[in-house]
């Protein structure tokens, strides 16, 4: 597979894949931007391995992880936090589970986001997911149940919102 | 709320997420920005833009139906390849009236193509013709209809041809004749029982015609070893024009991968298990799961497009064919380039 056979079957894919890990088109836009540049120079190498995608695909990880490292801050950006809606400041109505989970989702610290990204988005198993944030399968269970623990404690405080209007 | 259906709605909320996500184009741009200040290599970033723009294209000449929502209501589609275009160079020149060409399918390799016509009104129970040209040395056209079993021998216009009557438990009925050396004619019919008549006039009528090609814009990724592209068609399914590829075996056709590019969506969704292809929400449906499915299937949501891909195998109907489903709908490029000949007559 060519670089530019690459690009236009998998930077649709790329691009989506790195909204939902930073919840910011313009920052995913970024990180995409400098992996593939990255993956240009070296496409000699990369283009021969057996699943070139998913070398590409963790090079997107491994570079919101670092990139967010760099930054020092766990924050989204605010006009990313508007995209999400109203979800606090409309008690009054029906407030969207789903709109819920979206900030939720963005508030969660950067190796569960990555964790709950690579397992409900990918589907990749434990074992996919380790290997792909370095670290053991213990730990990746650990980050995708602490999680969804807070996605469901986010979901509730609005249930128990919903119930006291 | 249980474990399961948060799960459910946090894969919904990814996807959400996820389209959101920029177009590509702006990142492609951007990448290739730096080699065009390498004059160098300026004729090569020229050459990629122009690859894009071509792969890009056929997306942008999808067939106007009235009524149909635009490019961008679509969301963002694959990256199709470039259409190939199946000439017809023969045709029948007279059809019964109130019946439009809705489908036409064609062997990759060349050597033959189908061509069906029937009403545009799911109410009318009006005649549905096919009709089948291709090489008779053909290689692959097992895949056609062939009207094998034709007997009764027939004039079509100083030609030797053959019919088989409808039957009983049969209303079906079919001509088959030589048109010229090597080209073989199949007409089947179906919608009125022992009119014999009508179908030896639309074989009569066959000629050398003027008609718009059939274009296809598609092509597998990855498939099974077994298993290699064998044709390709476009029909318009309730109303909206719709790709199809077929990847078949070397022999028999017990084992098939089948990929379409619709707007019609699954008939059972909440019967899905959701699953995330392409950074999108999909669908599976196992094999049996309803008496009409009747292979393993997956369905994968594009904005109001549905990319469907369907697994069969004969031999091996209740294994595992998720991971082929998913290799399937993950490298497969499609689209719906312009194609003229929809809703025309002969």
């Amino acid at each position: 597979m060519t670089f530019d056979e690459f690009l236009a079957q998998r930077l649709d894919g790329l691009l989506r894949y790195a909204t939902t890990l930073t919840c910011d088109p313009h920052q995913a836009q970024d990180i995409v931007q400098e992996v593939v540049l990255r993956a240009q120079q070296r496409w000699s190498r990369i283009g021969k391995t057996e699943q070139p995608a998913a070398y590409v695909t963790r090079m997107v990880t491994n570079e919101f992880l670092s990139w967010r490292r760099r930054c020092r801050e766990l924050v989204v950006t605010p006009s990313a936090m508007d995209a999400f809606g109203a979800v606090q400041a409309d008690l009054t109505g029906q407030v969207d589970d789903r709109a819920v989970l979206l900030a939720g989702i963005a508030r969660l610290p950067r190796k569960q986001r990555a964790a709950v990204v690579l397992r409900y988005y990918l589907n990749r198993t434990d074992e996919q997911i380790a290997e792909e944030l370095g670290c053991s399968t213990g730990t990746v269970r650990s980050h995708v149940s602490r999680a969804v623990a807070a996605l469901r404690v986010e979901l509730a405080s609005v249930e128990r919102v919903r119930e006291a209007l | 709320m249980k474990t399961d259906e948060l799960e459910i709605l946090v894969r919904e909320a990814l996807g959400d997420h996820a389209d959101r996500a920029a177009e590509p184009a702006d990142t492609i741009a951007a990448v290739l920005a730096p080699r065009r200040r390498r004059p160098v290599i300026a004729y090569a970033a020229a050459a990629v833009v122009a690859l894009i723009l071509l792969v890009a294209a056929p997306l942008f000449l999808r067939d106007a139906e009235p009524g149909s929502s635009s490019v961008g209501s679509a969301g963002r589609l694959m990256v199709a390849p470039k259409a190939v275009e199946f000439p017809v160079r023969i045709g029948p020149t007279w059809l019964p009236e109130g019946i439009k060409e809705q489908e036409r399918y064609a062997l990759l390799d060349g050597t033959g193509m189908t061509r069906s016509w029937w009403s545009d009104d799911p109410q009318v129970n009006g005649y549905n013709v096919n009709v089948v040209v291709y090489d008779e040395y053909s290689t692959t056209r097992h895949w056609l209809y062939g009207c094998d079993d034709a007997t009764e021998q027939v004039d079509i216009g100083g030609k030797y041809g053959r019919i088989r009557p409808p039957a009983v438990d049969d209303q079906t009925t079919c001509l088959r004749f030589s048109y010229e050396p090597g080209k073989i004619v199949v007409v089947l019919m179906a919608g009125s029982v022992n009119d014999v008549d009508t179908l030896l006039r639309v074989g009569r009528s066959i000629q050398p015609v003027s008609s718009p090609p059939l274009v296809v814009a598609g092509v597998f990724g990855e498939l099974p070893a077994d298993l290699s592209p064998g044709f390709a068609g476009v029909t318009r399914d309730v109303g909206a024009p719709g790709t199809w590829l077929v990847a078949v075996p070397a022999v028999g056709a017990q084992k098939y991968v089948q990929v379409n590019w619709t707007t019609k969506g699954p008939e059972s969704a909440s019967l899905g298990k959701p699953k995330t292809v392409r950074g999108r929400p999909a669908l599976y449906f196992p094999a049996g799961v309803r008496d009409y499915i009747r292979s393993d299937e997956l369905w994968v949501q594009f904005g109001d497009h549905w990319l469907k891909v369907l697994y069969h195998d004969e031999k091996d109907l209740k294994g595992d064919h998720v991971p082929w489903l998913l290799k399937v709908a993950e490298s497969v490029a499609v689209g719906l380039p312009r194609n003229d000949w929809i809703g025309g007559r002969p």
